[in-house]
């Protein structure tokens, strides 16, 4: 998957999980911050990425941005 | 539409919170200063959070609580009988706020007795170094036997269908974790930054302290139906007491209690008081069609009123 790719998933994932508008989750958008994440959140965000791509994301990554994420996924499919 | 009341419970609490509609609302400061004249605490300075009393389980269900009833009287104050309520449904420490929205708890004696409330838990809380874990998409059946084979270790929230929280010492949770990884009795558990393992046997003391405190309390039979955590039925008047002694040391059952109004009141829609988004998020996991709202800031106060009114 191109990086363009995963971040439309992490995407759609998001604003199913947080109930945002696509429009909001960035790159630099920081989950916590900006989107109103909480730390449950943040691992069911994990789990459905998981789930979706079939991957194992680690619960204590430390991810903080959109692109954290788009960037740990990406080096997770890479690896597999 | 037809709306189940949610009234949060402790953990989504920010600094600042209720400062907003302080500032701008006579009837919510009242409220407040009635609180902080019953309590003989400062809820201004508690909210303002400079001394850290926001992280402290004895101040916070206070605030929470004194913030979710001024809400919820500026709600009614705005639109009065445009506003249909199926029930109530308060998380934790959120019932009380619901008691006492509902009427059936006058704010003097449920702010007074919350105090103490606080206190005993506090105290608990210091004396039993405890841990909280939330289990994520659970195997309900798998997880309540690994609870049954350590010591000290309960599930203290049945929170949705897909998140259960388990409670209790430190090492007994620990162990606890490691079991259902091993078993594959959850998706995950996560730790929670928690004062303490509310809801589970470790808080026995707070619980006994509770009972005698309502002894002398007069609960008044009102309309609006409020469901008891503890007994997913609506709280009978002369049980309340009772109910909510056994509160404190017994699992709490969101989503069974969110269900039950949606079965019973047929509610198609919620609206979260207080602090954070916890309650709706859960309600969205017991039934995605509920039309959810929550009020946390005056922003959003002012963004459901004229939701509101224009239909």
């Amino acid at each position: 998957m191109t990086e363009q790719e995963v971040l439309a998933k992490v995407q759609e994932i998001v604003v199913e999980q947080l109930d945002v508008e696509v429009e909001d989750v960035t790159l630099a958008a920081d989950i916590k911050e900006d989107l109103d994440a909480d730390s449950l959140d943040v691992f069911e965000i994990m789990n459905e990425l998981e789930d979706e791509l079939d991957i194992k994301l680690e619960a204590d990554e430390n991810v903080k941005t959109i692109q954290d994420v788009v960037n740990y996924v990406k080096k997770e499919l890479d690896n597999k | 539409m037809k709306y189940g009341i949610l009234f949060s419970g402790q953990g989504a609490q920010f600094e600042e919170m209720g400062l907003d509609f302080y500032q701008n609302s006579p009837l919510f400061k009242e409220y407040i200063d009635k609180a902080s004249e019953i309590t003989s605490y400062d809820l201004r300075e508690i909210f303002a959070n400079q001394g850290n009393q926001l992280s402290q389980t004895k101040y916070v269900q206070l605030a929470i609580v004194a913030m979710s009833v001024g809400i919820y009287k500026m709600l009614s104050q705005a639109l009065g009988n445009q506003f249909e309520v199926g029930g109530m449904v308060g998380l934790s420490l959120g019932e009380y706020s619901a008691l006492m929205a509902s009427g059936k708890l006058n704010y003097q004696d449920g702010m007074a007795a919350l105090k103490d409330r606080a206190i005993y838990m506090q105290e608990d809380a210091d004396e039993n170094p405890s841990m909280m874990g939330a289990a994520m998409n659970p195997d309900i059946e798998k997880l309540e036997a690994i609870c049954a084979e350590i010591a000290d270790v309960t599930i203290a929230n049945y929170n949705t269908p897909k998140q259960v929280v388990l409670g209790g010492t430190t090492i007994g949770v620990k162990e606890a974790m490691a079991a259902i990884e091993n078993q594959g009795a959850a998706k995950r558990v996560v730790p929670l930054k928690v004062s303490g393992a509310f809801h589970t046997p470790l808080f026995i003391n707070s619980s006994q302290k509770m009972g005698k405190r309502l002894e002398n309390i007069t609960f008044e039979n009102t309309d609006t139906q409020v469901i008891s955590n503890t007994t997913v039925k609506p709280f009978e008047t002369e049980k309340i007491a009772q109910i909510l002694e056994a509160q404190i040391v017994n699992p709490t059952h969101f989503g069974d209690c969110l269900q039950y109004l949606i079965d019973n009141e047929n509610i198609n829609a919620t609206l979260e008081i207080g602090p954070g988004q916890t309650l709706t998020k859960f309600a969205k996991q017991v039934d995605k069609s509920l039309d959810r709202h929550h009020i946390s800031s005056l922003e959003d106060f002012e963004k459901f009123i004229e939701f509101m009114k224009e239909k």
